[in-house]
C-alpha cells in the first residue's frame, strides 16, 4: 500500500503515527471525496437552517409552504452528508486492515448522490413538502402543494441513498467476515469466548456491526418506500398507517444513529494520533459492540410511544434499549476515548481539539436524548423542540465535528504543518459557543412546549428563536473561519516542498492473515445443500391450486403466497450456487454484478406485487402461473446472486430478502 | 395563547441542565489533564479499576428511573376515565365531540385522523403542555387525561401534517358542574 509521504512529525503526537498503517491512493480518495460532499452538504443545509431560524424569529418573511419545503431538504441533505462522510470516514480507516472494494465505494457514493439529486428536484421544483421522514400517507395527501410526480421523485430519491448505503453495508460486511474467517471473529466473539488471541482491531468490529445493523435498516427502508412508490403508480392502494410508521422510524432511526457508530469506528484510528497511545480490542470493547447491534435494532419504537395501539411489549423493549444504548457508549467508547487522552500530552490541534469536543458533543446530546426515552417525560417532550435540541447535540456538535476533524486531519497532514493557533483555537470555540447556545435555546423552548416543524412559532415565544439565530450566526462565523484555514492547507499541500516530507515508518501489520481469502459458499456440504432443497420443496406448497385459489380471497394472503414463492426460488438458486464448481467459478467474475442483482431482484419483486400490476394479469390463466413463475425466477436471482457474497452476506441477503416480502405483505394490504 | 414552563417540564429540564453542566466540567477538567504527562499504564490500571463503578452507576440509575416511570405510565388508563370526547384530526382541523368537558373528572380523548398523521396536545389555560397523543389514520388512541382546572385549554397539532400545520389548533371549554 502506497504510503503518505508528506507527513513531518509534529502534526500529531510523536508516538501516534506509528500506531497504525498509512493510508494508501484509494483511501485519500475516498476520504477527500466522502468528506468533501459531506462537508459541502453541511454548509448549504446549515444556510437553510439559518433561514428557518430567522423566519421562526419573524426576522425574515419566508412563507410556510416553503419553510417547510426547506426543512423537508434540510433533514434529508443533513442526514445524508453525515452519513456519507461518515461512511467515507469508516472506509479510510478500516481499508488499511481489510481488503474493501472501491469501485463499489464509488458506485455506493453515485447511487447516493443521484438519491439525493433527485430529492432536490422533488422538493425545490415539485414543492415536496413531508419533513425527511416521509410518514404515510402524507406523500399522497398534499393539500395541494405537490403532485405525484415529486412524491415519486423523492421517494425513489431516498430509495437510491438506501441502496447506496445497502452496497457500502453488503461490502464492508463481506470483506471483515472474509478476511478475519467469519461474523463471531469479525464481531469479536470469538475473541470473547478466549478463541482469539489475534482480534480484530476496533474499528473493524464497528464496522461489522454498523454494516449488519445497516444492511438491516437498508432492507426495511426498501420495503416502506417501494410500497409507497407502488402507491403512486396504483393509488387504490391500501398501506397500514402504523404498519408504515413502524418501518420508517426503524428505517429512519437506524439510519440516524447508525452515522454516529460509523464516526466512532474512525475516531478509533485518528484518537491515538494525537493520544500516542494505541486503542485495543478489548473484552468490553467487544461486548459494547454487540450491546450496541442488539440495542440499536430495537430502540427505534420510541418514535412511536404516543401511539397508544403500538404493542405494550414493543413500547417496553424499547424504553429499555433506548436507555441502556447509552451505557456501551458511557462505559467503553467515550470513557476509553477519555483514558486515552488522560496525561498523554494530548498533541493539541485543529483536528484533535475537534475530536475531543465531538465527544462532549456524543455525551451531553446522548443524555438529552436518554431524558426523552423515558415514556412519562415523553408524553410531555415528545415532537416539541427538546427533540432538535438533543439530535442536534449529539450530530452538530458530535459527528459534524468529527467530520471537520477528519477533513482537518487530512489537510494538516497534508501541508505537513498544524492550523494556525487563530483557526485552532478560534473556529471550534466560536462553533462550539454557537452551537450550544443553539440547542440551549431549543431544549428551553421544548421544556416550555414550543412545537417542533412549526413555521410561525406560537406568540410570545420568539425571542427564543432571535436568540438561537445569532448563535447560528456565531457558529457560521466560526465555521468560516474553519473553511478559510483549510484553504489555506489545501494550498500549502500543493507546495512541492509539502511533498517531500519525511517518509513514514513502514506500515505495521495490523490485518489478518486471511485477508486475501475468498469467501466460502453461504451453503457448505451436503447436509446444508440437501436442507436448502428440502425447505424449497416445502415452501413450493404455495403453487398447488388449493392454496393459489384460496391466497385469491385476501391481498394480504396473496402476497404472502408471494412470499413462499420467492422463497422457494431464492433457496434453489442459493443451492445452486453454492455447489463448489460453480462457486469457485463464479465469485471471482461476477461478484460485483452479483451484489446489483440481489439489491435489485427483491426490489422488482415488491414492485411486482403492486395489484394494479398483477391484477390485469389473473384474467389469463398462462400469464397469471407465469406471473408466479417470475416471482420465484426473482427469487432464484436473488438467491444466486447473494451467494456469491459470501457465507455470511450471502445467508443475510436471502433472510432479508424474504423478510422484505413478509413484511410487505404485512403491511399492503388492499388494491 | 403563550405557551409556559410546567413544574414536571422544569424539573426535567433542570435535572438535565445539571448533567450536562457536569459533563461539560468533566470534559474541561479532563481537557487539562490531557496535557500532562502521566504513564499510560497508571492511567488505565485507575481507569479500568474505576470502569464497574461507572457502569454500576449508570445501570442502577437507569434502572431506577425506568422502574418509577412505571408508575407515570399514560397507556391503558381508559378504566379510569368517566366521560370520553370523540376526536378527529383532519388538515388542518380538530373536531370534538362533546366540546365542553367537566372539570376534575378523568376524561378519555379517543383520537383518530380522516387524513394523515397528527398529534393532539393538549395546553392548559396556563399555557402548559398537559401531554399529547397522536391521531392516526384507521386507529383510535385513547388518552386520559384530568383536567382539574376550569377555563379555556388549547388543542394543537403536534405532529407535521402539510403546510398550515402550525394553525391546526383549537380551543375547548372545561366547565364546573
Amino acid at each position: 500500500m502506497e504510503a503518505f509521504a508528506a507527513t513531518p512529525l509534529g502534526v500529531v503526537h510523536p508516538d501516534g503515527e506509528r500506531l497504525h498503517p498509512a493510508p494508501g491512493r484509494q483511501e485519500q480518495i475516498v476520504g477527500w471525496l466522502f468528506a468533501g460532499t459531506g462537508l459541502v452538504l453541511f454548509a448549504v443545509m446549515g444556510l437553510l437552517g439559518l433561514t428557518m431560524r430567522l423566519t421562526q424569529a419573524d426576522a425574515i418573511g419566508v412563507s410556510p409552504e416553503w419553510f417547510y419545503r426547506l426543512m423537508t431538504l434540510h433533514g434529508a441533505g443533513m442526514l445524508v452528508g453525515a452519513m456519507l462522510a461518515m461512511m467515507g470516514g469508516l472506509w479510510f480507516v478500516v481499508r488499511a486492515t481489510v481488503p474493501l472494494g472501491f469501485g463499489r465505494m464509488l458506485a455506493s457514493y453515485s447511487a447516493i448522490v443521484a438519491g439525493a439529486v433527485a430529492v432536490v428536484v422533488a422538493v425545490v421544483f415539485g414543492g415536496f413538502a413531508t419533513g425527511w421522514t416521509f410518514l404515510s400517507p402524507l406523500p399522497f395527501e398534499s393539500a395541494g402543494e405537490w403532485s405525484t410526480w415529486a412524491t415519486a421523485a423523492y421517494l425513489g430519491g431516498l430509495t437510491l441513498v438506501g441502496v447506496g448505503f445497502f452496497v457500502f453495508c453488503i461490502d464492508v460486511l463481506a470483506s471483515t467476515t472474509t478476511a478475519y474467517g467469519g461474523f463471531g471473529r469479525a464481531l469479536g466473539v470469538r475473541f470473547l469466548r478466549g478463541r482469539d488471541e489475534n482480534p480484530p482491531p476496533p474499528q473493524v468490529i464497528a464496522a461489522t456491526a454498523v454494516s449488519t445493523q445497516g444492511m438491516l435498516a437498508s432492507a426495511v427502508g426498501t420495503t416502506i418506500l417501494i410500497a409507497l412508490l407502488g402507491k403512486t403508480i396504483d393509488g387504490g392502494t391500501t398501506i397500514d398507517a402504523l404498519w408504515a410508521k413502524n418501518l420508517t422510524y426503524f428505517f429512519g432511526h437506524s439510519f440516524a444513529n447508525l452515522i454516529i457508530y460509523l464516526a466512532a469506528g474512525m475516531i478509533y484510528v485518528l484518537l491515538p494520533r494525537y493520544a500516542g497511545r494505541p486503542w485495543k480490542t478489548t473484552k468490553p470493547l467487544a461486548i459494547g459492540w454487540l450491546a450496541t447491534l442488539l440495542l440499536v435494532t430495537t430502540a427505534y419504537s420510541h418514535h412511536l410511544y404516543m401511539d397508544f395501539v403500538q404493542p405494550g411489549w414493543a413500547q417496553g423493549i424499547s424504553t429499555i434499549s433506548s436507555s441502556a444504548a447509552a451505557i456501551p457508549v458511557a462505559v467503553v467508547t467515550i470513557y476509553t476515548g477519555m483514558m486515552l487522552v488522560w496525561g498523554s500530552r494530548y498533541r493539541w490541534t485543529l483536528a484533535s481539539v475537534l475530536i475531543y469536543l465531538g465527544f462532549a458533543g456524543w455525551a451531553i446530546g446522548g443524555m438529552g436524548a436518554v431524558v426523552d426515552s423515558v415514556i412519562p417525560v415523553n408524553f410531555r417532550f415528545h415532537n416539541t423542540l427538546w427533540v432538535p435540541a438533543h439530535f442536534h447535540t449529539y450530530l452538530m456538535l458530535g459527528v459534524v465535528f468529527w467530520l471537520m476533524a477528519f477533513l482537518a486531519h487530512l489537510l494538516e497532514r497534508a501541508a505537513g504543518r498544524t492550523a494556525s493557533r487563530l483557526a485552532t483555537i478560534g473556529a471550534p470555540a466560536m462553533m462550539a459557543l454557537g452551537g450550544y447556545g443553539l440547542v440551549g435555546a431549543w431544549y428551553a423552548s421544548g421544556a416550555l412546549g414550543v412545537p417542533r416543524r412549526f413555521a410561525v412559532h406560537p406568540p410570545g415565544t420568539e425571542g427564543y428563536s432571535i436568540f438561537a439565530s445569532i448563535f447560528v450566526i456565531v457558529f457560521a462565523a466560526g465555521f468560516l473561519l474553519l473553511l478559510y484555514e483549510y484553504v489555506r492547507l489545501w494550498r500549502e499541500s500543493r507546495r512541492p516542498e509539502a511533498r517531500n516530507g519525511e517518509p513514514l515508518p513502514a506500515p505495521m501489520a495490523g490485518g489478518s492473515q486471511e485477508a486475501t481469502a475468498l469467501p466460502g459458499p453461504p451453503l457448505a456440504g451436503p447436509v446444508q445443500l440437501a436442507t436448502a432443497v428440502g425447505l424449497a420443496v416445502a415452501a413450493a406448497f404455495a403453487f398447488l391450486p388449493e392454496i393459489q385459489e384460496a391466497s385469491e380471497q385476501s391481498v394480504r394472503f396473496h402476497h404472502l403466497a408471494h412470499a413462499s414463492e420467492f422463497l422457494v426460488g431464492a433457496l434453489l438458486g442459493m443451492a445452486v450456487a453454492s455447489t463448489p464448481s460453480f462457486f469457485a467459478r463464479l465469485v471471482p467474475r461476477f461478484s460485483t454484478l452479483g451484489l446489483f442483482v440481489a439489491i435489485l431482484a427483491p426490489a422488482a419483486m415488491m414492485l411486482l406485487m403492486i395489484p394494479a400490476i398483477y391484477e390485469p394479469l389473473e384474467d389469463t390463466d398462462g400469464l397469471h402461473a407465469a406471473y408466479h413463475a417470475g416471482i420465484s425466477v426473482l427469487g432464484m436471482a436473488t438467491g444466486f446472486a447473494a451467494s456469491l457474497q459470501g457465507r455470511v452476506v450471502g445467508r443475510l441477503l436471502l433472510v432479508l430478502s424474504v423478510g422484505m416480502a413478509l413484511m410487505y405483505a404485512a403491511g399492503v394490504t388492499g388494491g | 395563547m403563550s405557551p409556559s414552563f410546567g413544574e414536571f417540564q422544569t424539573v426535567v429540564a433542570l435535572l438535565f441542565a445539571g448533567i450536562a453542566l457536569a459533563l461539560a466540567l468533566f470534559f474541561a477538567f479532563a481537557a487539562r489533564q490531557a496535557g500532562r504527562e502521566i504513564p499510560f499504564e497508571r492511567v488505565r490500571d485507575a481507569a479500568y479499576r474505576a470502569r464497574p463503578f461507572w457502569l454500576a452507576f449508570l445501570a442502577v440509575g437507569f434502572t431506577a428511573v425506568l422502574c418509577a416511570s412505571l408508575f407515570f405510565l399514560p397507556y391503558n388508563r381508559e378504566a379510569e376515565a368517566s366521560a370520553s370526547v370523540k376526536v378527529v384530526g383532519g388538515q388542518f382541523y380538530w373536531s370534538m365531540t362533546p366540546e365542553t368537558v367537566p372539570a376534575g373528572a378523568e376524561i378519555s380523548f379517543e383520537v383518530t385522523s380522516a387524513d394523515v398523521n397528527h398529534g393532539f396536545g393538549v395546553y392548559d389555560p396556563q399555557g402548559e403542555l398537559l401531554g399529547n397523543v397522536q391521531a392516526m389514520p384507521g386507529y383510535t388512541n385513547e388518552m386520559v387525561l384530568k383536567l382539574d382546572e376550569p377555563g379555556s385549554y388549547l388543542v394543537s397539532c403536534l405532529e407535521f401534517c402539510g403546510s398550515k400545520h402550525h394553525e391546526m389548533a383549537r380551543e375547548f371549554e372545561v366547565t364546573e358542574d
